[in-house]
């Protein structure tokens, strides 16, 4: 990792139960109920669809799976918070959001040493029922589709999300569901067009950590339409992890204490902001992010992403302790807050070698 | 406590941050209809004809029997696209054509016989079998499962067999290409040099 250490153990944050409550915890599940009514908005709204980059064969796809509720699974809300005050929303990591396995199970167990080594105090608490929560949400999966098997996939050469999918299979085997792994490039076209695994058995439903915007673009994309998969994450979530959301977020709910300013239009944006943020509507890890400064622009990250288009949001520094900027990761099962990740930086885009912390509550 | 109140640590530990856990292939093996511990008593019938006789007052029974075990190898059996791939495996004359959900045609081969079994619950279930004709595929002479496992030689009559032999087998076709997901990323990752963590999340 480019010689950085990316577990960071010598450190950790502390939090008071007040902060994690209301802070974080309650205002997480507030902005996932905004996003579920913008989703509604911009389905409801073929502009929009098309500002999202949406193709327009997969709209009614995308409509029938909102329309008919398909479960969803988890989403990482990246947020700025620095100890008081509002958080703020930087994105919604609705679809193939990462670090989990970090989240929801090393740091559980870091805590668990440390307080047995006694290095942290025995009454010492932590922001993480993760496992907990995906392992229930899984059991709840499993009654609705009993005697389905789950195939899990991610791509190869990906080992951080070899790892994720790894984890995410066991959650789902200790609740109970049969699973099984398939490469995102061994995915096969089946006769009668559907999408098989290595074994020519027909994927019923799957969990994929692949990005829908990829998906929706490539040769097998119009399987999507007749395989009839259920999809984890499903297709609905192809609208609340695009960038988009977050000028039609602040749109419907101007000046919410949660959300940024942000706008489809640059022109808009230097009306209304002296320091903003250009971000590629489709874009992982902080890649092809522009900060500018009174039309200046200060801060550039380098990356493949762009050609959809971008969004324009105000700049809001992330909170630096020391050298370092912190960025909170606020986990959610289904619709409910149940962790934090603690990634830092030393740069001012937080990008795939973000260090990641730990944290404890005491009160 | 905002934390989980404890975890299955065998399950989850296995996998280090840097380490990665090949998956397991599922591979279709040769076995016998039976197993120990496991077993059932079944009888193998050609048609329903051959049950209903065998099993007088049972004809309701084993009319259901069939029509599951039909649907079963309608659903879950191989298929071709074309008649002669078909009957290379399966034998000249061996295989008809069927119409799939979606409306498309494939050719399938010929239900052989059925297992048909009382269960403890009183219940009766049954599960498709092929056999092939064909000198050169390893199932001429036995039977198969809807998934292609081999099972003992094919005749007629009772048996011994194993209980997941009724087990619904997952639905397979035949796949025509692979490698229609993944592209993007093959396209969108030369800037990630060596790193190896990078992935696709966010």
């Amino acid at each position: 990792m480019y010689g950085q250490p990316y577990w960071d153990e010598t450190n950790y944050y502390q939090f008071t139960l007040e902060q994690i409550e209301a802070d974080l915890e309650a205002p997480s599940e507030t902005i996932h109920q905004l996003c579920l009514q913008a989703v509604e908005n911009v389905l409801n709204d073929d502009a929009l669809l098309a500002k999202f980059q949406i193709p327009q064969p997969f709209w009614d796809w995308i409509k029938a799976s909102w329309q008919n509720q398909e479960p969803c699974l988890y989403a990482r809300l990246d947020l700025a918070y620095n100890g008081s005050g509002d958080a703020k929303l930087y994105e919604n990591n609705a679809d193939t959001p990462t670090s989990l396995y970090e989240s929801g199970f090393w740091q559980w167990l870091w805590l668990e040493d440390k307080v047995n080594r006694g290095d942290i105090h025995r009454r010492a608490d932590q922001f993480n029922s993760i496992q907990e929560k995906l392992v229930q949400r899984f059991a709840r999966l499993h009654q609705d589709n009993l005697g389905e098997v789950l195939h899990f996939a991610c791509c190869k050469d990906t080992e951080e999300d070899r790892g994720t999918v790894q984890y995410l299979q066991d959650c789902a085997e200790e609740a109970g569901i049969a699973c099984k792994f398939v490469y995102i490039e061994d995915i096969g076209h089946g006769e009668g067009e559907v999408l098989t695994d290595l074994d020519d058995q027909v994927i019923t439903w799957m969990f994929k950590l692949y990005p829908w915007e990829f998906m929706l673009r490539e040769e097998y994309a119009p399987l999507l339409l007749t395989a009839k998969v259920k999809w984890l994450e499903p297709p609905w979530k192809a609208i609340i992890s695009n960038k988009a959301i977050l000028p039609v977020l602040w749109q419907m709910f101007p000046d919410h204490p949660n959300l940024l300013p942000a706008y489809f239009s640059e022109q808009d944006a230097k009306q209304h902001l002296s320091r903003y943020v250009k971000k590629p509507i489709f874009a992982r890890e902080g890649a092809n992010v522009s900060i500018y400064s009174n039309g200046e622009e200060i801060v550039h990250s380098d990356g493949p992403y762009g050609e959809e288009g971008f969004i324009y949001q105000a700049y809001y520094p992330m909170p630096k302790f020391g050298d370092d900027h912190t960025l909170i990761g606020s986990w959610l099962i289904d619709y409910q807050a149940c962790g934090l990740s603690i990634r830092e930086d030393k740069a001012l885009i937080t990008q795939d070698l973000s260090r990641f912390v730990p944290h404890i509550i005491v009160d | 406590m905002k934390r989980s109140q404890s975890i299955n640590l065998g399950r989850m530990r296995k996998i280090s941050a840097a380490k990665v856990i090949k998956p397991l292939a599922v591979v279709a093996g040769v076995s016998t209809l039976t197993a120990c511990g496991n077993d059932q008593q079944a009888t193998v019938y050609k048609d329903l004809d051959h049950c209903a006789i065998d099993n007088p007052g049972l004809e309701e029974q084993c009319q259901s029997a069939y029509q599951q075990a039909l649907q079963e190898a309608e659903q879950s059996g191989p298929k071709y696209p074309r008649q002669h791939l078909c009957e290379e495996e399966f034998g000249s004359g061996r295989c008809y054509q069927y119409t799939m959900n979606n409306g498309q045609n494939v050719f399938v081969p010929l239900m052989a016989g059925f297992l048909f079994s009382q269960f403890m619950d009183n219940r009766y279930r049954s599960a498709p079998l092929y056999t092939s004709y064909s000198y050169h595929s390893p199932f001429y002479g036995y039977w198969s499962s809807v998934d292609g496992k081999r099972y003992g030689r094919a005749k007629y009559g009772k048996t011994k067999v194993n209980k997941k032999a009724f087990d619904a087998k997952p639905k397979v076709t035949r796949t025509i290409s692979r490698g229609g997901f993944g592209s993007k990323v093959a396209a969108s990752s030369s800037f990630r040099g060596s790193s190896s963590r990078g992935g696709w999340g966010g």
